[in-house]
């Protein structure tokens, strides 16, 4: 019973945040610290006004591009090579494995400089590919994927050869399907990644036009440094997609997240 | 042709890891003895000035103190981030526990949250009087140690952060605290119990020695985290407060991560590099002494 009253108490403590910065979005501004707890006097105002002044709607629609352009092509690149690490021998193949994992301890943030400054270089500040192509190398993603691949029996693909099946075939109709669970856990991973990617959106975007929901937020935050509402909205907008993917695939995000930190 | 398809197959991924990841770990040692006098024609325009960057950086006591700061709050935030994972993975690790999915989706939830975003959600409830903490402390009386603000008295500063992100991010060690616990075979709790241990005994004796070498993990996992710091702080202090120190007015929770995020937008890239390069050597540091501890 004690052990009930705990976890219920710690649970109110993870949701209590998230409750309150919902509420207050919905709210007028003039009740962001009243102590009703209750869901009464709501209005979409704030709402309304972070997507009439403040483009919010456009905020979204680049994160989506980016999140969702990042997953893709990282998960379908890792995919590619996963496959050819798995299950192809060519010369030079164990030196670039233990290339790709020779960055894995390496902290993110180190990354950064160079990267902006091959993104400035290339003239890419300001554009979608300056917001997610320096990510798409996805060597976590890749690891878990050779291992996967590799535990497909052989058989499988010496049949499919016998009956004639080139190598694209053997990939995407053999391959593609028997690793879905893995690639899925992958492609979700990395949308959050790239959803959450906040630091990085912040240095490559100076143009409104371009901001992600982070950034607008940021340049919300320091337009209203009183004003909660507009910025619990601009928030709550940032969370729910995260909300949603989490409740339709929490069991992949689990296992993704336990196999990538036990694996060191 | 056949030796070609595999390198073909690899070349996206390979080509992006050269460029992004590979190449920018060198191009960043090389570029930080160098100044930059055209970015458009980087490589055409590199003047050496040897280890002049470094120089600037190490007389800067900005940067010296962003360093220090980052310190100070490792130093509160992975024991912390530990002792709520822990605590959490031990009240889970029940195998007839009721709702035992429901609870552990909601404590690992805010860890896939952007820690941005989480920051400026805080800020609302620990803003000083109106915050629903802080209103809650008037209750009972205890609001006036917390006068001077959650996040603005140089005093709660970092613990107030310390607290807020450990609880973010402690759904990720508690998820590994987890798996780590279940696999511990349950005959051992068993002759614990009939020993007549209480549950502290057991959690100590039994539990912890089969999890330490997830403990480290995360201890060096969660100085990583709390050495590239940087949207927690500039969500919820924006580096104050200001405070006074060897005759210097420093901005108390300018941590690394923001001193490495303005040197960048202002374009200051071969310091930027030369600052990455020594947060790289703290990195091995950390990594070889959690190393250490953990072979003793």
């Amino acid at each position: 019973m004690r052990k009930y009253f705990l976890l219920f108490i710690c649970a109110l403590i993870y949701v209590f945040p998230f409750y309150s910065m919902i509420l207050v979005a919905l709210r007028p501004e003039s009740l962001s610290f009243s102590m009703n707890m209750l869901p009464t006097y709501l209005t979409l105002e704030n709402f309304e006004r972070i997507f009439k002044y403040h483009s919010f709607g456009r905020y979204f629609l680049n994160s989506l591009t980016v999140a969702f352009s990042g997953a893709f092509f990282s998960t379908l690149f890792a995919f590619l090579s996963a496959y050819t690490f798995a299950k192809e021998d060519f010369p030079l193949k164990d030196f670039f494995y233990t290339l790709f994992i020779s960055t894995l301890l390496v902290p993110g943030i180190l990354f950064m400089i160079p990267q902006f400054l091959i993104v400035v270089y290339l003239r890419w500040l300001d554009t979608f590919w300056g917001l997610f192509v320096p990510h798409l190398a996805n060597v976590f993603g890749f690891i878990f994927l050779t291992e996967y691949i590799r535990n497909i029996p052989d058989d499988l693909i010496h049949s499919a050869i016998i009956d004639g099946a080139g190598k694209l075939r053997i990939i995407f109709q053999i391959i593609f399907p028997l690793s879905l669970p893995m690639l899925l856990t992958i492609f979700l991973l990395s949308f959050q990644f790239h959803w959450n990617n906040f630091l990085w959106q912040l240095l490559v975007t100076t143009k409104s036009k371009m901001f992600t929901i982070p950034v607008g937020l940021a340049s919300l935050n320091s337009m209203y440094q009183e004003y909660y509402g507009a910025k619990m909205a601009g928030a709550t907008l940032s969370i729910i997609p995260i909300i949603i993917l989490f409740t339709l695939f929490q069991k992949y995000f689990i296992k993704g997240i336990i196999k990538g930190g036990l694996k060191f | 042709m056949k030796k070609i398809v595999p390198y073909l197959l690899i070349s996206p991924f390979l080509t992006l890891f050269l460029i992004f990841l590979f190449f920018p770990l060198f191009f960043s040692i090389y570029i930080s003895f160098f100044k930059i006098e055209n970015f458009y024609n980087l490589f055409g325009s590199l003047k050496f000035v040897g280890v002049e960057n470094y120089l600037k950086l190490l007389k800067d006591p900005e940067v010296i103190w962003s360093i220090i700061a980052s310190f100070i709050y490792g130093i509160f935030y992975v024991p912390l981030l530990i002792i709520i994972s822990l605590f959490l993975a031990n009240l889970l690790n029940a195998p007839l526990l009721k709702l035992k999915k429901t609870f552990r989706a909601i404590f690992f939830f805010p860890f896939l949250l952007d820690t941005f975003v989480v920051g400026i959600v805080l800020t609302l409830i620990l803003s000083v009087p109106y915050g629903f903490i802080y209103k809650l402390l008037s209750y009972i009386n205890l609001h006036n140690f917390f006068r001077k603000g959650f996040l603005s008295d140089p005093y709660l500063v970092f613990l107030t952060v310390s607290i807020s992100i450990a609880i973010k991010n402690s759904g990720f060690g508690m998820l590994l605290f987890l798996a780590g616990m279940q696999s511990i075979p349950e005959s051992l709790y068993e002759a614990a119990k009939i020993d007549g241990a209480n549950s502290w005994q057991i959690f100590k004796n039994v539990t912890l020695p089969s999890i330490k070498p997830i403990v480290y993990f995360v201890a060096f996992f969660g100085f990583i985290g709390a050495f590239s710091a940087f949207a927690e702080f500039y969500a919820m202090t924006g580096g104050g407060p200001q405070i006074n120190l060897f005759n210097h007015t420093l901005s108390e929770t300018n941590v690394s991560g923001l001193v490495l995020y303005r040197l960048a937008s202002q374009l200051r890239l071969p310091e930027a590099s030369a600052f990455s390069f020594i947060l790289f050597l703290i990195f091995i540091i950390i990594y070889l002494s959690t190393k250490r501890v953990k072979e003793t």
